[in-house]
């Protein structure tokens, strides 16, 4: 699969501060690649750098392969970077005339991109009009313009309500599926969860893994094994209890009155679970092996703590 | 360049700041020649030299070039407040961001608002040799390019200087009061101290501080320099100019250039 982004040794220091420290990774074409990290952990910083309006102290990285990041590359890029920028006193659709002009694409898509982002009726209000969610819809709109191939989007769902972030969750999910690869910084797990195929976690500036999503969640912390999270119930849950805490493998089985959960090492598996309880007497009411989540795998990760 | 240009006046025509400072940067042009002409007529026949003639002849054939452009120079904090403006509203909005996001070069950002302010100094120049030229009617005094040339290059070389120190204040403090008062406090007051004590420290080099490299273009008529001594010549002058018009592009673009956004 060939690469879209691809970032070598990037650091970056605000004087004694390391907002990146060492950063590698590559961003497959046709990907949704979510870069998660908790609030100050250096997403905005990075996509910065990559966009050129922040310098790296040291380190490169590549867009489709060409070193750095060119004014040409980047009008075949939409982006959307930490906040919705336009001229206040201009309305939508002047303020995308000159983001038109400047990436060299035609007036004719500006009534199709706010058509696309619910605007098309407000075109003719003035930026410093709109609500927080109309801004970020406008950015959005900007960003889809001349139908770039590369969209970067830096918390793309802020300031939206339910409906709009289900909205542009499908438009990320549509562009997708166009072929488009999309790039989006993101603190909402659930987000990056829902819409990405990769993703990287970055905490105080450290990338902290990197690779699709089920490959993060399946790999196992560095200083623990691989683990499951099974629930069983049965009749009699006391000797259920009993009977798992003897069976090798189980690591932990937490009792929540109605159920259990074990925690177990790989070796083990729902049948062999089901399969030891039978042979010993009894009868499970309940087996269910809980997908492990990106919120649990992040905060194994990251120590649950903000970078701020 | 133009197609920048064409940009840039997507951004300006449309806002209010720019607009109400361009009507009254013309009011102030009437009404500054005006005071000019009401005090000269009272002066006339007042204030006169050895030989009996006025001592100061500010509306003749010669003269009247350099007292439009040396009135209305007095102005040149209008434009210089809409540049310091425009610029950090582009910070305020991050605007100066997105439009590098979108596809400017960052040298093509910062080189379109200095054309932006050569376009100035050009229609600040244009309403000069309109004001001569009405001013002439007025005086009945004939209307003769030739002297005015030179007076007209030179009105364009200080508006330039003028606003490109106000472009230059605005990308360095990047906050709008900041720069307001450093770019009035400076012109109005700390330059006239620092050109005393050169001129008292380093004879001649009170003429090439930072505004007043502009201002010794435009001597108040019948004059070669200031209070503060006269100038070296205007081809140094000139040189002089062209030297702080240049230093004034290398910083900003090099501020520009390499700076975090």
């Amino acid at each position: 699969m060939s690469v879209v982004l691809s970032l070598k040794n990037i650091k970056k220091n605000y004087g004694p501060v390391k907002a990146l420290d060492d950063i590698s990774f590559d961003v497959p074409k046709g990907s949704v690649f979510g870069i998660l990290g908790p609030n100050g952990s250096g997403k905005t910083t990075m996509l910065g750098i990559v966009m050129d309006i922040l310098k790296a102290t040291s380190g490169s990285f590549y867009w489709n392969g060409e070193q750095g990041s060119t004014n040409e590359m980047r009008k075949q890029i939409g982006t959307l970077l930490e906040t919705p920028n336009f001229y206040h006193y201009l309305s939508a659709e002047k303020n995308l005339k000159i983001a038109a002009a400047i990436k060299g694409r035609s007036y004719d898509e500006i009534p199709v991109v706010l058509e696309k982002v619910n605007l098309l009726q407000r075109k003719d209000s003035k930026f410093s009009t709109y609500s927080l969610g109309m801004k970020q819809r406008l950015a959005i709109a900007s960003t889809l313009l001349g139908s770039p191939d590369i969209l970067v989007f830096d918390e793309p769902t802020n300031g939206l309500d339910p409906a709009g972030i289900a909205e542009i969750r499908e438009l990320m999910k549509d562009l997708n599926r166009q072929g488009k690869t999309i790039i989006m910084a993101s603190h909402i797990l659930d987000e990056v969860e829902k819409v990405c195929t990769h993703v990287a976690i970055i905490q105080k500036g450290i990338l902290k893994t990197v690779g699709t999503v089920q490959e993060v969640l399946n790999a196992a912390p560095t200083d623990k094994v691989a683990t499951l999270e099974i629930e069983v119930s049965a009749d009699n849950i006391t000797a259920l209890e009993d009977l798992l805490k003897q069976l090798p493998g189980v690591l932990s089985v937490t009792n929540t009155g109605s159920a259990l959960t074990i925690e177990s090492s790989e070796t083990l598996s729902s049948s062999s679970i089901n399969k030891y309880c039978f042979e010993k007497g009894i009868v499970l009411s309940q087996l269910t092996l809980k997908k492990k989540s990106l919120e649990k795998r992040f905060l194994e990760i990251t120590g649950g703590k903000s970078d701020r | 360049m133009i197609k920048n240009l064409q940009i840039e006046w997507m951004k300006i025509k449309n806002y209010r700041v720019f607009q109400v400072f361009s009507v009254l940067y013309m009011i102030g042009i009437v009404i500054i020649i005006f005071i000019f002409y009401k005090i000269y007529t009272q002066l006339t026949g007042r204030l006169t030299g050895r030989d009996g003639d006025d001592l100061f002849q500010l509306f003749s054939e010669e003269t009247i070039w350099a007292t439009v452009c040396f009135s209305t120079s007095f102005l040149l904090y209008l434009p210089g407040m809409v540049i310091i403006n425009l610029f950090i509203n582009e910070v305020n909005f991050k605007t100066h961001r997105q439009n590098i996001i979108d596809g400017w070069k960052r040298e093509t950002f910062i080189y379109t608002k200095i054309s932006l302010i050569a376009c100035i100094a050009v229609a600040v120049t244009i309403m000069n040799l309109v004001a001569t030229f009405i001013m002439c009617n007025v005086t009945n005094t004939p209307f003769t390019l030739g002297p005015g040339i030179k007076m007209l290059g030179f009105s364009f070389m200080q508006t330039f200087i003028y606003l490109m120190f106000a472009l230059l204040l605005a990308t360095f403090f990047r906050r709008s009061g900041v720069a307001f008062i450093v770019f009035f406090i400076y012109g109005l007051l700390l330059e006239f101290i620092l050109m005393w004590l050169f001129s008292n420290i380093f004879p001649g080099l009170q003429h090439f501080l930072p505004l007043q490299v502009a201002d010794s273009l435009i001597a108040f008529p019948g004059m070669d320099g200031s209070i503060f001594g006269n100038n070296p010549g205007e081809l140094i002058m000139t040189i002089g100019a062209v030297a702080f018009a240049g230093l004034y592009i290398f910083l900003a673009v090099r501020k520009y250039k390499y700076d975090d956004l």
